[in-house]
């Protein structure tokens, strides 16, 4: 006879652990499956993780938590040829009151998932869940595993982007290729001091920067600094990736070899190459979030928001809700459909589905409309030289060929109309 | 905290295969002919992190004649062999496609731009596969 948990939670992620957190402390039997060797070892991302909600989940995780460095600046970047135009932000304000900050998941997601454990929950690893169980009125009631099988009266699906566990219940097909970025990423080693030195760093300050624009595909680059390495990478749409038959490693490639960020990496040591998939539908291609038995959270349900690259705090919010709908679903003894809707409504009443919510048109109107990609990182790039560039001619020469790069390529209706298209969507 | 829970421990099969951890100095010199110098191969990247082999592939062509289907419609490479970042798949002798699934980094983007769902897609078993020591 299989074991029976009042919870089973696929994925010790930032979404699983989050649910397992939840539970555990309210008491439910929980038990975490994760498929890597230790949490966070088949994991990976840029990236950044936002104080707030992380404190949401462990208010003091800034005393244990591996911090690689605390973000005092953030920079966009738009690329161009040999160019790049940015904006940047650094604040004291993010030093004095911690934002967000740099990690690397294979120790991030190992430490966090032990706060689970200590909360009560039960971790076994290098174990991967297969499918679910259902009961005879096919409502999920457990898993099966490549070690066996375990019951539940919920089950939350955290297994990441490839949900596999969502798909294999039935709750949804397979993504498509236009709704999902392919990431490849690259750690690199490099002396604490040369990078304080190189990006202008104190103690634990670090910077965050994102990167756009210079390619046909549609893609963003990121270049993270951790202690002692560099998180350097690109994702791109797959269906482009497709389309152009542009190989990631290639773009890896030549975003590294741009001369604004070739010199970044001088005198590191590669350490790392991986690759990851993101859920970039956003709210129109959101699964079922829920079923008889069965919950789902993080990247597995699409819960990701590419417009403000923030995943982590979305999972981390969404394994707390599903932790909180099995809470009050063992309150009632009820465990089907109409008993963990209350999930969605959580969802709803937060940022989580707010904001996605809010940018639902962006994809897709960003993919239709390719001159955000193409053309304006590189009239803004003109614009930005020919502002610089001091020749002996007049000011007036200067502005009216700054004038004639946008209205020559744009046109003054096409640039209003690209304004007010974005603004309406975006904002 | 409960007591430990054991499925079925199928940890150490027989044979079990273990890659050593090759720890390269791939440096990044500063190189006035940018690339060439310093072009490292998927391959050797690969070397980089931990992996443990599940002798069961966990990537299978369900039907090879699907892939030559696939090969005289969109040309070759494949969209898998130009998507996947680290060169699982390869056309070989101009008919079959060969999967070296000890490669995998288990990313998913095969499975998702097969235009004919023609990859069996499982995670390696029992924790094998990549292991990835920054992530």
């Amino acid at each position: 006879m299989p074991e029976k948990f009042d919870v089973v939670i696929v994925g010790a992620g930032p979404a699983g652990v989050s649910a397992a957190i939840t539970t555990s402390k309210a008491g439910l039997s929980t038990l975490v499956i994760e498929r890597g060797d230790f949490p966070g070892s088949k994991n990976m991302f840029g990236g950044i993780v936002f104080a707030k909600p992380t404190a949401q989940i462990v208010p003091d995780f800034w005393r244990t938590a591996p911090i690689e460095r605390r973000v005092i600046e953030y920079q966009y970047w738009l690329l161009s040829g040999e160019s790049h135009v940015s904006i940047s932000h650094r604040n004291q304000k993010f030093a004095k009151e911690l934002n967000s900050f740099t990690a690397l998941r294979a120790r991030f997601d190992r430490w966090f998932a032990q706060q689970a454990e200590a909360s009560g929950a039960t971790l076994i690893t290098k174990t991967t869940v297969t499918g679910v169980l259902k009961d005879s009125r096919g409502a999920v009631n457990g898993v099966t595993t490549d070690r066996g099988e375990v019951l539940a009266n919920v089950v939350i699906a955290c297994d990441g982007v490839n949900s596999l566990i969502a798909k294999g219940a039935g709750m949804h097909e397979e993504w498509k290729p236009q709704d999902i970025a392919l990431a490849v990423k690259e750690t690199y080693s490099l002396a604490k001091e040369k990078i304080d030195e190189r990006f202008n760093l104190r103690g634990d300050e670090g910077i965050a920067i994102m990167i756009y624009g210079g390619r046909e595909e549609e893609f963003a680059g990121f270049i993270y600094t951790n202690k002692d390495t560099i998180s350097l990478g690109i994702g791109a749409i797959m269906s482009d990736l497709a389309k152009y038959k542009t190989r990631p490693q290639d773009l890896l490639e030549w975003i590294k070899s741009h001369p604004s960020i070739k010199p970044l990496l001088e005198g590191s040591s590669l350490r790392e190459y991986s690759a990851h998939l993101i859920p970039e539908g956003g709210f129109n291609k959101i699964p079922p979030l829920y079923g008889d038995g069965i919950l789902v959270a993080g990247d597995a349900a699409m819960l990701v928001n590419a417009l403000n690259w923030e995943g982590t705090n979305f999972a981390m919010y969404s394994g707390k809700f599903a932790g909180q709908t099995a809470i009050e679903a063992k309150k009632n003894g009820r465990f089907d459909s109409s008993q963990l809707a209350l999930y969605k409504q959580y969802l709803e009443e937060s940022f989580v589905l707010k904001d996605l919510k809010k940018f639902k048109d962006v994809p897709h109107y960003i993919s239709t409309h390719r001159q955000y990609l193409t053309l304006y990182p590189e009239i803004i790039n003109t614009i930005m030289y020919k502002f610089f560039e001091v020749d002996g001619r007049p000011k007036e020469d200067h502005i009216r060929d700054m004038k004639k790069e946008i209205y020559n390529r744009r046109g003054r209706i096409g640039l209003l109309l690209d304004a007010y298209g974005l603004y309406r969507r975006a904002t | 905290m409960s007591s430990e829970i054991v499925l079925s421990d199928q940890t150490q099969p027989k044979g079990a295969q273990q890659q050593a951890l090759r720890s390269a100095s791939f440096q990044q010199s500063p190189d006035s002919q940018s690339e060439s110098s310093q072009k490292i191969s998927v391959e050797e990247k690969l070397y980089l992190a931990k992996y443990k082999l599940d002798e069961r592939p966990h990537l299978v062509i369900y039907d090879q004649s699907i892939c030559l289907k696939c090969e005289h419609i969109n040309g070759t490479p494949q969209p898998c062999m130009i998507l996947c970042p680290a060169d699982v798949y390869k056309w070989e002798d101009g008919k079959r496609n060969v999967v070296s699934y000890d490669n995998c980094v288990e990313c998913g983007a095969c499975r998702i731009i097969c235009p004919y769902a023609n990859i069996e897609w499982k995670y390696p078993r029992w924790g094998r596969g990549l292991s990835l020591r920054y992530g």
